[in-house]
C-alpha cells in the first residue's frame, strides 16, 4: 500500500542469554515485529504499525515474553503522524 | 509513507539499533542527515537533545521537517545513555501535539471560578503581564513575604538561573523553592552534611563495573529505566553479579533481583545500623579507609516529627542540624544496641538475610553498588537514611571507586542541574552556596556586580515548599508563581492545600501558572501563561550524574506560546521599573547583558542568549574569570572551581559533559568519578586532587572539599514512622510513580495511546488485604487518612506486589488524587515529605 500511515521504530531487547533464540522467535511472530539480527543477549527488532500508540503496545508487550529483561527503544520515526 | 521513504527509514531503523547493540548490520545505511543523500531519502534537520522526561537524561538526536518534530533516536555519542532510550521516547513527540496544548495566555476574571476548568479568558501578552507584574510588584511594595515563587527540578540550567538571580539579587526574596524539595532535598542535605559538597561521587559506568548491586527503596526498572537497562545488562554479561533488592513491596525492579529483602517501613535504618555494627563488630571495616577518611560524630536525637506548623521554630525543630564529634569506639558503642536480632525484629526480616547483605559489604573481593531514590529520600528520617547508606560505605571503604559506591539516583531531568547546581532554593544561591555564609553572599555579589553587602537582606532562608504550601492555603501568601510544575496534583496532603473546602488562601492569592497544558494547577490560576516546551527553545540539563547536556532549539512553539525566560524578563523588567542597584537601572543591571527591555526582545539568538547567560553562570565555578570573585574565592577557601564548568560550546560539541570540566591543552576534559586519583583523560579526577587533595592514602581517594578532607560517618539512630498502623488506619499507603506516566501526567497523558497504556491510577493490594476486606479486582474503595479521602480501584495484578498490610497508588491521575490522603509531614532536616507512609482504612464502596 503505498501511503499508508506508518510509524517504524527500531530497538534493541535483551534476554537471558539461554532463552535469547525462543524470544526472538516469539518476536519474529508478533504483527508489525521484524527480527533483524541477534548479537549475544542483545536482539536488534524493527515495529511498523500505524501509530505511536500501537507500536508502544506492541513494545510493551516484549516484557511478558519469558527470558526478556529489558527492552530499549534506538528510533522511532513519526513523520506520518506529526506530519498528518 | 511512499515505499521508497519507508524503506529507507526502515534500513535507517535497523542500522541505528545494530549499532546501539554493537551488531553488524550498522553500516548499512547513510546515518546522515545532510547532502545529496538526505536529500534524496527526505530527511529533515537533525539537532541534538536531551529527553524530557525522567532524570536519567538519555541522549537523543531530534530530527524535524516542515516545523515539526519527526523522529528521535538514541544519541549514540551520549555519555549517559550511548544510543539507548526507554519506550517513553516513543511520546518524545505526542508531548508537543497534544490537542489541548496552551497557545494563548489566559486569565481570570471571576476567582469564583478557581477550581473547575471554566473561567478562564483569552488575553493578549500585554494584559497578562501587566497584571502578573503588577500583583507582583504590589506584594513586593507591601510585604515581601508573601510572595512566593515555586520552580522545578524541569526548568533548564538558565531559566532557573535567571529566575534565581531575579528572585534572590532583583527582588531581594528567599521564597523560592523548587518541586525538586519533594524528591532530592534528603539526598542533597544527606550530600552537604556528610561531604560538604551537593554531588554524587560515582557516575553511571559504575553500574557497568559493579559486582553486586542492593538496590534501597528504588523501583529503577519503573523511574529509571534506561539505568536499570544497564543493570540488567551487567548482570547478563556476567552470571556471578548478584542483586539484592532492599524494599517495603516488590516491583518490576525486584525480578532481576537474586534476593528481595522486604522490610517493615520505616525500618531501614536499623537494618543499616545493623550491617555498620556487625562490620564493625567481626572486625570487617576498612581500616585504612577509616583511618585516612572518616571523622566520626553524633547529633541530635529524639526530633519527633514535623507534622505540625510550628516544628521549624520549636527547639527540637532548631536542634536537628547539630552534629558533635565522637570517637570511633563512642560510635561503635552507638551502633551496638542494632544487633541481627533488633533489626530482624524491627523490620521483619530473618537474621540471616540482613547478616548475608552485610557479608556482601565485607567480601573486599567484590565491587559493591548501592543505588537508592524515595524510599529513602521521601522518608520522616530521609535525610538520616541518607547517612546510614554512606555509613557503611565508607567504614567497608567503598565510595568514589569505580563500580564500588554509594550512587543517589534523581528523577527530573535537572533536579540536579537546575535546582541544585543553580540553587533555586529557599536557602541557597548558585554552585553550593548558602545565603547564611556571609563569603558566599559576597562571592556572589562580586559576580553578579551587586554593592558590597547588598545580600545581606537576605541571610534568612525563606519558605521552603511545604511552608509555602502552608502559608498559602492558610492565606499568608498574596502572589505565588509556579512553572513547571503542578502542585495541585503533586502535593501532599492537597486536602489542605486544596483549601480543606473552602479554598479561602488559595482564592484570595494571586497564582499565576506557566504551563504547556491545562493542569490541576492551571484550575486554581488567576492568570496562565502558555510556555514553549522542549525542544522549542534552546536549554539544558543536568543529569542525575553530574552531565550537563544541551538540547537545541528543533522547532518553533505552537500559537503564542513563548519561552520561560522571556515571560521572566518581560516581568522583571516590569517590576524593576524605576529600581536601581549601584546607581544603574536594576533590571538593565542584572539582565541588560542579553535582553533589551526597550525592544521586549532577547540581543541574539536562543543559542547567543543561553551561551551569554552560561558564561556568567560558570563564573561561579571559574572564578579567574572575575578578579573580584578569585579574591574571595582565595580568601575564604571556597575551593569554587572544584566544581568547573566548560565553556557553552563544548556542551554541545561533547553532547553533555560531566562536572568538573577541566580544561588541559586547550581541551575541555570531563570528570566521571569524583575524588578518585587517576587521570584525568580516564575520567578521573587528577586535577581536582592535585589542586587541593592527597595522593597515596587509603583506596587511592581524597575527599578534598570535605572538612579536613574527611567525610562524616554520623550515627542515627532507628526512630518509628510518623505513624504507624493502628484498629483505625489499619494500613500503610505509599504512593509512587510508574513507567508510563511521568510524575502529575501533565504532558505523558496528553499522548492517548500511553494514556491508554495505563489508563487508570488503581490501588495496588495484597489478596489476602483483599478476601478479608471482602474485595476483589475491580471494585472501588475509599482509602482514608487522618489527612484526607480519596476514591479508588482496586488491583492484585497491578505493577507492585505490596506485603499484607500494605497498599501502593501512583500519583499521576487528577482523577484519582490519591494526595488527599498523604500526610505533609516532613524530614526534619531536608523538609522534604514522607509519601512512602501514611496510614490509612481502606472500605469498600457498595453500589
Ligand atoms: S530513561 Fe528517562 S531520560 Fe531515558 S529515555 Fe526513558 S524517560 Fe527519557
Amino acid at each position: 500500500m503505498e501511503n499508508e500511515k506508518v510509524v517504524i521504530s527500531s530497538l534493541v531487547v535483551e534476554a537471558r542469554l539461554a532463552e535469547v533464540e525462543a524470544v526472538a522467535a516469539t518476536l519474529a511472530q508478533m504483527e508489525g515485529v521484524e527480527v533483524h539480527e541477534v548479537n549475544g543477549y542483545k536482539i536488534v527488532v524493527t515495529i511498523e504499525a500505524s501509530s505511536t500508540g500501537a507500536s508502544h503496545e506492541i513494545s510493551s508487550r516484549f516484557i511478558q515474553i519469558p527470558g526478556v529483561l529489558n527492552v530499549n527503544l534506538v528510533y522511532v520515526n513519526f513523520e506520518d503522524e506529526t506530519l498528518g | 509513507m511512499e515505499l521508497t521513504r519507508r524503506s529507507f527509514v526502515k534500513s535507517t531503523a535497523v542500522a541505528l539499533a545494530s549499532a546501539a547493540a554493537a551488531g553488524t548490520l550498522a553500516g548499512c545505511s547513510s546515518l546522515a542527515g545532510t547532502g545529496a543523500d538526505a536529500a534524496a531519502s527526505g530527511e529533515g534537520v537533525k539537532t541534538v537533545g536531551v529527553c524530557r522526561f525522567c532524570g536519567c537524561g538519555c541522549g537523543v538526536i531530534v530530527e524535524a521537517k516542515d516545523g515539526k518534530v519527526v523522529s528521535v533516536t538514541g544519541d549514540p555519542e551520549n555519555g549517559s545513555s550511548r544510543g539507548l532510550n526507554c519506550v517513553k521516547g516513543y511520546y518524545l513527540a505526542g508531548a508537543l501535539y497534544g490537542e489541548d496544548r496552551l497557545t494563548v495566555p489566559l486569565i481570570r476574571d471571576d476567582k469564583a471560578t478557581k477550581g473547575t476548568p471554566d473561567g478562564l479568558r483569552e488575553a493578549t501578552w500585554d494584559e497578562a503581564l501587566d497584571l502578573v507584574a503588577g500583583k507582583l510588584r504590589d506584594t513586593w511594595k507591601a510585604d515581601k513575604s508573601r510572595l512566593a515563587f515555586w520552580g522545578s527540578g524541569q526548568q533548564p540550567i538558565v531559566e532557573g538561573y535567571c529566575t534565581a538571580k531575579f528572585w534572590k539579587a532583583g527582588l531581594l526574596s528567599n521564597n523560592i523553592d523548587p518541586n525538586a524539595r519533594l524528591c532530592m532535598a534528603s539526598a542533597v542535605v544527606g550530600f552537604m552534611n556528610v561531604f560538604q559538597t551537593d554531588e554524587p561521587a560515582g557516575c553511571y559506568a559504575d553500574i557497568d563495573e559493579t559486582d553486586v548491586f542492593v538496590t534501597w527503596g528504588a523501583n529503577m526498572a519503573e523511574a529509571h529505566p534506561m539505568l536499570y537497562s544497564r543493570l540488567t545488562a551487567r548482570k547478563l554479561a556476567d552470571s556471578a553479579v548478584r542483586h539484592y533488592d532492599v524494599t517495603t513491596m516488590t516491583t518490576r525492579t525486584s525480578a532481576s533481583a537474586d534476593k528481595v529483602i522486604t522490610f517493615r517501613p520505616g525500618s531501614d535504618i536499623a537494618i543499616a545500623n545493623a550491617i555498620a555494627n556487625y562490620l564493625i563488630v567481626h572486625d570487617k571495616y576498612d581500616h585504612d579507609f577509616v583511618a585516612d577518611h572518616v571523622q566520626f560524630k553524633q547529633g541530635t536525637e529524639n526530633i519527633g516529627n514535623a507534622t505540625d506548623d510550628g516544628y521549624d521554630k520549636s527547639d527540637i525543630g532548631q536542634a536537628v542540624d547539630n552534629v558533635e564529634p565522637i570517637t570511633f569506639e563512642a560510635f561503635a558503642a552507638r551502633l551496638a544496641p542494632y544487633t541481627l536480632e533488633y533489626a530482624s525484629e524491627l523490620s521483619g526480616v530473618p537474621v540471616e538475610d540482613i547478616q548475608e547483605l552485610a557479608e556482601v559489604f565485607a567480601d573486599k573481593s567484590r565491587r559493591v553498588l548501592s543505588l537508592w531514590t524515595m524510599g529513602v529520600n521521601q522518608h520522616n528520617r530521609g535525610t538520616w537514611m541518607n547517612h546510614c547508606i554512606y555509613n557503611i560505605h565508607l567504614l567497608c571503604g567503598r565510595y568514589a571507586l569505580p563500580g564500588d559506591g554509594a550512587f543517589s539516583l534523581t528523577g527530573q531531568p535537572t533536579a540536579c542541574g537546575t535546582a541544585r547546581e543553580v540553587g533555586t532554593f529557599s536557602h541557597r544561591l548558585p554552585a553550593d552556596l548558602v545565603v547564611k555564609n556571609p563569603d558566599h553572599r559576597r562571592y556572589t555579589e562580586a559576580v553578579w556586580d551587586l554593592p558590597n553587602g547588598y545580600l545581606d537582606a537576605i541571610e534568612t532562608p525563606g519558605y521552603h515548599t511545604v511552608k509555602m504550601f502552608r502559608e498559602l492555603s492558610k492565606g499568608g501568601i498574596d502572589f505565588l508563581w509556579s512553572a513547571h510544575n503542578n502542585w495541585a496534583v503533586s502535593m501532599p496532603n492537597l486536602t489542605r492545600f486544596l483549601g480543606r473546602g473552602d479554598l479561602k488562601g488559595i482564592n484570595d492569592a494571586f497564582i499565576c501558572v506557566a504551563e504547556v497544558y491545562p493542569t490541576l494547577s492551571t484550575q486554581y490560576a488567576d492568570v496562565v501563561l502558555p510556555a514553549a516546551m522542549w525542544v522549542e527553545r534552546e536549554g539544558a540539563f543536568g543529569n542525575g550524574e553530574r552531565r550537563t547536556a544541551v538540547f537545541e532549539k528543533a522547532v518553533d512553539a505552537p500559537g503564542d506560546a513563548k519561552w520561560d525566560l522571556w515571560m521572566l524578563m518581560e516581568i522583571a523588567k516590569r517590576v524593576l521599573a524605576g529600581e536601581q542597584i549601584g546607581g544603574e537601572d536594576a533590571f538593565d543591571h542584572l539582565f541588560g547583558a542579553w535582553y533589551d527591555a526597550d525592544a521586549a526582545a532577547f540581543k541574539g539568538s536562543d543559542r547567543e542568549v543561553c551561551a551569554s547567560i552560561w558564561e556568567e553562570y560558570r563564573t561561579f565555578s571559574n572564578p579567574d574569570l572575575n578578579p573580584d570573585a578569585a579574591a574571595i574565592n582565595t580568601e575564604a577557601k571556597l575551593k569554587m572551581e572544584a566544581k568547573q564548568l566548560a565553556p557553552y560550546e563544548e556542551y554541545i560539541h561533547n553532547h553533555g559533559l560531566t562536572w568538573p570540566v577541566r580544561e588541559v591543552n586547550g581541551q575541555w576534559l570531563p570528570t566521571l568519578w569524583r575524588f578518585c586519583d587517576g587521570k584525568q583523560e580516564d575520567g578521573f579526577d587528577q586535577y581536582g586532587i592535585e589542586a587541593y587533595g592527597e595522593h597515596d592514602k587509603a583506596g587511592g581517594v581524597s575527599f578534598y572539599k570535605s572538612a579536613d578532607k574527611k567525610p562524616s560517618v554520623v550515627f542515627r539512630p532507628w526512630e518509628p514512622p510518623a505513624e504507624e498502623p493502628s484498629d483505625e488506619y489499619p494500613f500503610w499507603f505509599c504512593t509512587g510513580r510508574l513507567l508510563e506516566h511521568w510524575h502529575t501526567g501533565s504532558m505523558t497523558r496528553r499522548v492517548p495511546e500511553l494514556d491508554r497504556a495505563l489508563p487508570e491510577a488503581l490501588l495496588d493490594m495484597n489478596p489476602a488485604d483483599c478476601e478479608r476486606l471482602g474485595v476483589t479486582d475491580g471494585d472501588r474503595v475509599r482509602v482514608t487518612s487522618r489527612f484526607g479521602t480519596c476514591d479508588i480501584t482496586v488491583s492484585t495484578a497491578g505493577r507492585t506486589r505490596p506485603p499484607a498490610g500494605m497498599v501502593f497508588a501512583p500519583f499521576f491521575a487528577e482523577e484519582t488524587l490519591v494526595n488527599l490522603v498523604v500526610q505533609d509531614t516532613y524530614c526534619p532536616l531536608s523538609k522534604e515529605p514522607d509519601f512512602k507512609k501514611t496510614c490509612v482504612s481502606i472500605e469498600k464502596i457498595e453500589g
